[in-house]
């Protein structure tokens, strides 16, 4: 019995990452990044780019909850892992016409958000209250400084 | 000792081991989000500060309408939606603070005063919100949760001094530290994009500007602010003290 507990435990150790991979990031990131418009990008975003196109929603989730109930401010010049609504519109929701960006609104097909959430058909809701379109000025985000820690490991 | 008093233990030796492995195979996927936002976390608003405001009555003017202007270009409230007119009838607009006139029937008396959200410490709008949605924040502000308000007006019924609005139309082009929308319940929050910053209410903003400096705004648990050094120069008077709401708006002259 014992040696089925240590290959059980074994196989699980090994085949995990394994798993976690196929099932959790690689499939539907591919799709997903099929969908994106690249006219209009920077660099990076506040974080990995395709960790942010799989879990968005729930950084921006906790962030809400956050802000709106405990009253913790994300300062607006720290950009990376703020997820504050108002700079991700005010990055993404543009678009370039005959050179010129301009702001985009939820209502257009090639607003940021709708172009992927259309195309699964995920009803989102933020836009019933919040801007969908930028109100500050331009600026794209070039990847975030890179903390020490980081570096040491990449 | 009979065997049957001893289960085979071999088997229950596999079922632990399987719940192991089950829980090792649901590691990897839970993320604890606190962990990877540790670099630069701001602080959460503690209850050793509580927002407030006293209102001189006797400086406010008047037929001046200036604090009641600046909330509305604040918030952008009863803006039209492409040029449209309003649908909603003025009494159902929106309206976070309104002048009230009140006149002694005795002595002819009139006096004029901005009516807001008192910011009550225990306010009956929380008390009675099905959601959670109407909410005290730790520094006194009391505001709505719009993304768990669901419109049933609770509140509105609930609050003594009418200070609560519904949201009737549709919005677009909303401020971006202001988000508001269509089937909500609304009120003054103090400004509280204003006050995280470390500045004024707009209101105070625009009755300082106009010259009448008739309210004053502070923290009420600092003894060194301007609101705790006004109150205690002058008796101040809640609006429906009996309720015992211990409201963050005071007034003075009444």
């Amino acid at each position: 019995m014992k040696k089925y507990k240590l290959l059980l435990i074994a196989i699980a150790v090994l085949a995990n990452p394994l798993l976690g991979m196929a099932a959790d990031k690689k499939a539907p990131e591919k799709k997903l990044s099929k969908l994106v418009d690249p006219t209009v990008q920077g660099e990076n975003c506040v974080r990995d780019t395709k960790d942010m196109r799989l879990n968005h929603m729930n950084y921006i989730l906790h962030q809400r909850k956050e802000t709106t109930q405990l009253g913790k401010r994300w300062p607006k010049n720290v950009l990376k892992n703020n997820y504050s609504i108002e700079l991700c519109i005010n990055c993404h929701a543009r678009k370039k016409v005959d050179n010129k960006i301009v702001p985009v609104s939820i209502k257009d097909n090639t607003h940021f958000c709708s172009q992927c959430h259309r195309k699964v058909s995920v009803n989102i809701d933020c836009f019933s209250c919040h801007n969908s379109k930028p109100t500050g000025k331009i600026k794209f985000i070039k990847s975030p400084p890179k903390t020490a820690q980081e570096k040491q490991t990449k | 000792m009979s065997k049957q008093n001893h289960p085979d233990k071999s088997r229950r030796n596999f079922i632990t081991a399987g719940a192991a492995v089950a829980t090792l195979g649901l590691a990897p996927g839970v993320k604890f989000i606190d962990v990877a936002n540790a670099g630069n976390e701001p602080k959460a608003v503690t209850s050793e500060k509580r927002w407030g405001m006293l209102i001189d009555t006797n400086k406010c003017a008047e037929g001046c309408n200036d604090c009641v202007t600046a909330c509305d270009k604040e918030f952008g409230l009863n803006e039209t939606v492409d040029g449209q007119k309003l649908k909603s009838r003025p009494e159902q607009q929106t309206h976070y603070i309104r002048k009230v006139k009140l006149k002694n029937k005795k002595t002819g008396h009139t006096l004029s005063l901005p009516l807001l959200c008192q910011h009550c410490e225990s306010p009956p709008c929380v008390d009675v919100c099905p959601t959670g949605a109407s909410m005290r924040r730790a520094d006194g502000i009391v505001k709505v949760d719009m993304h768990t308000c669901i419109g049933c007006r609770y509140c509105m019924l609930a609050c003594p001094y009418k200070a609560r609005s519904f949201i009737h139309e549709p919005i677009e082009n909303q401020k971006p530290y202001a988000p508001r929308g269509q089937g909500c319940v609304e009120s003054c929050n103090l400004c509280v994009h204003r006050v995280d910053e470390g500045r004024e209410p707009a209101c105070v903003e625009a009755c300082n500007k106009s010259n009448h400096k008739a309210i004053y705004f502070g923290d009420l648990k600092d003894q060194n602010s301007v609101v705790s050094k006004e109150m205690k120069k002058q008796a101040s008077t809640q609006l429906r003290d009996d309720l015992r709401l211990n409201t963050g708006v005071r007034y003075r002259g009444i």
